[in-house]
């Protein structure tokens, strides 16, 4: 396999895929010029532009990590299972989880949006670390799950009870940014390449459904960062009735 | 162009520690020839590549769009309005996006015939359509959250233990399949807009939440499928 081959194999599927997905915003964009927006020649050749270049980031973005990550996540969760012992997955499937999710797309957008609405009030990086950190965990749990072999429901129902209740104790204005996270958390990066470490962990006990296992990681990944932005949200929340609470609503912007 | 140079450095600086890993995994652990190493150094580069385009459009177009499209809406007065575009683009989104159809095509391989054909994909753009409208009836409301999350989760909640066990797994992984990379910062940033325009000091709460709305609707939804066709069956 010579290395160019290697390396652009199978784009042509993932080319159809970014060009499918990209065309409803296209579409909306003429919806949107045509009836509602009706911004100049130049202004409306910029966005088209734009879009343009959005998803051929995209072709590329997917189509490298098709090539390079996945393939070594997959011999990576078979190798480190059956040379050492799949719980070595745990600590490595933590520090993969963390540093991938950085270079999730959706969150690093997510990032943006936070920062500039609130004003600056949230920190950038502060969303970023917190999921980062939340998908890592999600990922050492999963695994943990798969070598067990414990049930998918008695962690997800209680998970996603315990996000509920959370939210009484989190800042208002980190209830929503959570539950979001989770859909931005699992993006294509978190979970191709995860599902691949956990695919391969799952071969190491045969009489496993490895599609089973391989789903519940994607689960994780989406419960999470749920967890982790309301804690953050919670110890805000607690921080600011230290310091006492100084009229909230002024420092917020767009009022 | 000084955008250029500051989103390739932001890029570099957030890609390296996964690409490092994988390359230093490859090397350290795993076979090494130098094809299948040059094709990971080489695809984390194009990875990396592709990530800066990627932003550099979402900044530049994808979330001025989306915010400018929320933004004009609101001042057709019309709350209807509001929701039909949160379900329209929940719809048009969620049709095209690739994840659901993979997600079909691994359904189909494992049990083929288990879902009438088209009716899980069906099932998936109506959930999300639904909920993104909820979404913005939400949003326009003003309503917290957690108003419109509790009694979904109710109902999520009570159809997990009605809905038949083998379909329980299939509806979680919709919730994911659903969001992708473009859906959720395009509706995050059409949000943003109509909140923006919208004012009246809700800023970051009422800007997020109807993503979280969106990947709970393909859930219901095909647990609710589940229900109708186990009930049949």
């Amino acid at each position: 396999m010579s290395i160019l081959q290697g390396l652009f194999q199978g784009i042509g599927q993932v080319a159809l895929n970014v060009a499918a997905a990209i065309s409803p915003l296209l579409i909306l964009l003429l919806i949107g010029q045509a009836f509602f927006l009706r911004m100049g020649a130049r202004e409306f050749g910029t966005m088209l532009k734009g879009l343009v270049l959005t998803g051929v980031g995209l072709l590329l973005f997917l189509q490298g990590v098709d090539v390079a990550f996945i393939p070594v996540g997959e011999e990576l969760g078979r190798t480190v299972a059956a040379r050492w012992s799949p719980w070595w997955l745990v600590p490595i499937g933590f520090a993969l989880g963390f540093v991938a999710t950085f270079a999730e797309p959706a969150v690093q957008l997510l990032d943006d949006e936070v920062y500039e609405t609130s004003g600056g009030a949230i920190p950038k990086r502060l969303i970023l670390w917190t999921l980062a950190i939340g998908v890592g965990l999600s990922v050492a749990l999963a695994i943990t799950r798969t070598i067990l072999g414990i049930s998918l429901w008695t962690i997800l129902i209680p998970g996603h009870l315990v996000a509920l209740f959370l939210t009484r104790y989190s800042d208002p204005d980190f209830v929503g940014i959570a539950f979001d996270s989770g859909g931005a958390a699992t993006g294509p990066m978190t979970v191709s390449f995860i599902v691949a470490l956990g695919l391969g962990a799952a071969a190491f006990f045969p009489d496993r459904d490895p599609l089973l296992y391989g789903f519940g990681l994607v689960a994780f990944v989406l419960l999470a960062p749920i967890l982790s932005v309301l804690v953050v949200g919670a110890l805000y929340a607690r921080k600011r009735r230290a310091i006492g609470d100084e009229s909230r609503e002024s420092q917020l912007p767009g009022v | 162009m000084d955008s250029w140079r500051e989103t390739a450095l932001e890029v570099t600086k957030a890609t390296a520690p996964i690409a490092g890993m994988v390359v230093a995994a490859k090397l350290t652990l795993l076979e090494v020839d130098f094809e299948s190493v040059a094709v990971v150094i080489l695809g984390s580069l194009m990875a990396l590549a592709g990530l800066v385009l990627f932003l550099i459009g979402a900044r530049v177009a994808m979330l001025p769009f989306g915010e400018r499209l929320g933004g004009a809406l609101p001042a057709y007065g019309s709350v209807l309005l509001l929701i039909a575009f949160g379900a329209l683009i929940g719809f048009a989104i969620t049709v095209a996006e690739p994840n659901v159809r993979v997600m079909e095509r691994q359904v189909n391989l494992a049990s083929p015939g288990f879902f009438p054909e088209g009716s899980l994909v069906l099932a998936i753009v109506l959930g999300v359509a639904f909920f993104a409208g909820l979404g913005l009836l939400r949003t326009a409301l003003r309503a917290r959250l957690i108003t419109f999350l509790i009694p979904s989760y109710i109902v999520l909640f009570i159809l997990v233990f009605l809905a038949p066990p083998e379909y329980l797994a299939i509806a979680f992984d919709s919730g994911g399949a659903a969001t992708g990379p473009l859906s959720v910062p395009f509706i995050i940033a059409f949000n943003v807009g109509v909140v923006m325009v919208l004012g009246r000091g809700g800023g970051v709460r009422d800007a997020f939440g109807v993503v979280a709305l969106s990947s709970i609707g393909p859930v219901i939804a095909v647990l609710l499928l589940g229900v109708w066709l186990g009930g049949a069956g």
